[in-house]
């Protein structure tokens, strides 16, 4: 029974992966360039927040 | 994501038949990954400096242990020991790299909370890597290196919630993925359990 939940569950992930993640990012990791998909977003790692407020407030002046 | 999965639809065929190879030249397996970690290791952004290989590997050899018995169990409970080494191998240069960058450029106390939970999971493999070793293992003794890798379970965590903290896009994926895998390991347990009250009832009635 275990056996049939772990196979549904990779094939499931598998089939969103695949729908959610263009394919074309993960031909390009392969050939070593980073993209939204698969890499890392600095300022996220380090806890930063996004920069949308800055935009608002050149807008302001 | 698909990456990792599909790296765990190689890792899990290969190992599935090819089980008595890898255990046979599994030094000259070290060897060549150990290889390719330090090549590719580096400070550029890859798929193993990003931990997604070793991540799969580890994937396997965390749902090898919730598998029911058959023979897809056996052939990779024959070389779970080598996949452990090899997840370990590809999985360092992402943790040196990333502790690089904690250290010089985010600062010890500046980073998101993931990092330190994926640090403190690197530093908890490191016993549980180097006892996964044959002769390591035999000079440790059974009973000291069962209750050290208690700890995986640990690492496991570890992992999880290092994914999961992240936050980016994959976030639902991780907590499927470790989520299910707790769920059949505490159902895992409460069958053993059930199955060793029953057999201790039965040996005392006899």
């Amino acid at each position: 029974m275990r056996n049939i939940i772990v196979l549904i569950l990779f094939v499931v992930l598998f089939v969103v992966s695949l729908v959610r993640e263009p394919i074309d990012d993960t031909y390009d990791v392969l050939a070593g360039a980073t993209n939204p998909t698969y890499g890392v977003s600095l300022d996220a790692v380090a806890g930063a927040t996004d920069d949308d407020d800055d935009e608002d407030e050149e807008e302001d002046d | 994501m698909t990456l990792v999965l599909f790296t765990v639809l190689i890792v899990v065929s290969l190992s599935l038949l090819l089980y008595k190879q890898i255990r046979r030249f599994r030094y000259y397996i070290y060897a060549v990954f150990a290889l390719v970690a330090i090549v590719l290791g580096g400070e550029d952004a890859n798929i193993i400096s990003l931990g997604y290989m070793g991540f799969s590997f580890f994937l396997v050899v965390m749902y090898t242990g919730v598998l029911d018995r058959s023979l897809v169990k056996k052939r990779l409970l024959a070389v779970r020991a080598e996949l452990s080494v090899l997840g370990a191998i590809l999985i360092a240069p992402h943790a040196i790299s990333f502790l690089e960058y904690l250290l010089e450029d985010v600062g010890v106390f500046s980073a998101n909370l993931s990092y330190y939970i994926g640090i403190l999971a690197f530093v908890v493999m490191i016993p549980l890597a180097l006892t996964s070793f044959t002769y390591v293992r035999k000079m440790v003794g059974g009973k000291r290196w069962k209750a050290l890798h208690q700890y995986t379970y640990l690492f496991y965590g570890l992992v999880g919630l290092h994914l999961i903290l992240i936050g980016n896009d994959r976030m639902v994926i991780y907590i499927a993925l470790f989520g299910v895998y707790f769920i059949l390991k505490v159902q895992m347990l409460l069958t053993k359990s059930i199955k060793r009250k029953q057999n201790e009832k039965e040996r005392a009635h006899s």
